[in-house]
């Protein structure tokens, strides 16, 4: 896609600052799983330009949650936490699935109880 | 004062589908609100991995039954992205005029559920017997009142002929006209008295916690994708709908607005619309990664394909307006918003659901 700039955890929420001090707008997150890594591509809409931010890392390695500087960012980082079991500091499982709903349903070859 | 923490949903009167929002109130007034979403998640992501290419079509149609065709024309879209295809541009004026239509019936639909909410019984029935209008030639065109299944990957799947497109005139006419009914509902005491300085959304808010659609653009903040250009809307006049009073009271005028615009497009698409085929066949697979961004009648819709150049796509995500607008809505409640505002508030982002848990 156009417009992406890769980013690792450490400098992650750095690179989100720098939006938020445009005042860009976050528009989503989508989270995709490539087999030995999950790569999380945050978009954001600096006047109807898409950006995007990607991030790869290893499925049980935690990353940092961007919602200290886009709030509305927690409900989809809590998204991707029931969908793939991503380790995000400080979101726990619940936003969208139930307790006993299928484990991280959109992972690739894992067993979908 | 104590604070109590007062459950607002899942089942409520002004909610035609579930959430539930848990209110810390102060008296009479709410000050932190955290939304409780889930009741009705589908997987459809997971079931957009699964399907084929085509089926996949019908699928995006049915996250939303409201906003069904920007649901599917953006899927196309981004399929055609990816297959290095192209519809045919009478096509593109066809997914334009099915797409303002779906915009007129959204907005109407709106209007009576507001009329509703506020006690305007009457009102309520009278905005939706206009609707009926519109539907009617919906499903003459596309055979179908709901889910007009017109989007196919190429292309658009049935013509207007020149008949329909006069019908259609009649009908924009026929609801211009009505329009004044609704234009008047908006000058009247009691629906300013409860929308006007309600559920206040300042610029710098709409733009920090990501608000689109009518509630972004009531709120002074020109989010439109039509500008974008996708399919016939680089060639028609267009331009945003903004309000700067940044409250409920905006969000009805932004929509009011909105639907006299969507009546001139309809008019300006079909006076442009060319002659010629309605899709362009393909048996390329789609490969890549995109992202593709529509604009229904509550907002911007992201769409993000990946394919793997077979007849799946690897995967498939997707960000319904109202997903953006919950943040939003949050900070509207939790800034001494009175508690039977509540109701008010929350419809006039006009919320859905269904399509926003997928």
């Amino acid at each position: 896609m156009e417009n992406d700039i890769n980013v690792t955890k450490e400098n992650l929420l750095q690179e989100v600052q720098k939006f938020r001090d445009k005042e860009a707008r976050f528009v989503i997150a989508t989270c995709v799983d490539l087999g030995d890594k999950l790569e999380i591509i945050y978009h954001f809409d600096d006047n109807l330009k898409l950006i995007n931010l990607r991030l790869q890392f290893a499925p049980d390695e935690e990353i940092p949650s961007i919602a200290s500087i886009y709030p509305s960012a927690a409900l989809i980082e809590g998204e991707i936490v029931d969908f793939f079991d991503a380790k995000i500091a400080g979101i726990g499982h619940g936003t969208l699935l139930a307790p006993d709903s299928p484990k991280a349903p959109l992972r690739k070859k894992k067993e979908v109880k | 004062m104590a604070k109590t923490v007062l459950t607002f949903g899942p089942q409520h009167v002004v909610f035609p589908e579930p959430i539930q929002f848990k209110l810390k109130v102060e008296d009479e007034f709410v000050v932190g609100a955290e939304p409780v979403i889930g009741y009705v998640h589908r997987g459809i992501e997971k079931a957009f991995e699964l399907n084929e290419l085509k089926k996949n079509i019908f699928l995006a149609e049915r996250i939303c039954g409201i906003c069904q065709t920007p649901h599917s024309n953006a899927y196309v879209l981004g399929v055609e992205r990816l297959m290095g295809i192209e519809a045919p541009p009478r096509a593109k004026y066809i997914r334009v005029i099915m797409n303002e239509m779906n915009r007129l019936h959204s907005h109407m639909l709106w209007f009576g559920l507001l009329g509703d909410a506020i006690g305007f019984e009457s009102y309520f029935m009278q905005v939706w017997n206009y609707r009926e209008k519109l539907m009617d030639i919906i499903e003459k065109i596309a055979g179908n009142r709901v889910t007009y299944s017109m989007n196919a990957i190429g292309g658009v799947r049935r013509d207007i002929s020149d008949e329909q497109a006069k019908e259609i005139h009649n009908v924009m006419d026929f609801l211009e006209e009505a329009f004044k009914s609704i234009e008047d509902v908006l000058k009247d005491y009691t629906l300013i008295k409860r929308t006007k300085g309600i559920g206040v959304l300042t610029e710098s808010e709409a733009k920090r916690d990501g608000a689109v659609g009518p509630t972004a653009r009531a709120s002074n903040v020109p989010y439109d994708m039509r500008m974008l250009g996708y399919d016939a809307y680089r060639d028609l006049e267009f331009k945003p709908v903004v309000v700067d009073s940044c409250d409920s009271y905006g969000r009805a005028v932004v929509r009011w607005k909105e639907m006299l615009q969507s009546i001139n497009l309809i008019r300006e698409a079909l006076s442009k619309m060319p002659v010629g085929d309605i899709i362009t066949k393909s048996n390329a697979l789609p490969k890549g990664e995109t992202v593709i961004r529509v604009e229904p009648p509550r907002g911007e819709l992201f769409y993000y394909l990946k394919g793997n150049g077979t007849k799946n796509l690897e995967r498939v995500k997707v960000r319904t307006p109202t997903f953006a607008n919950i943040w939003p809505t949050i900070t509207m409640l939790s800034k001494g918003c009175e508690f039977a505002n509540v109701p008010v508030v929350v419809l006039s982002i006009d919320p859905c659901i269904s399509c926003t848990e997928r």
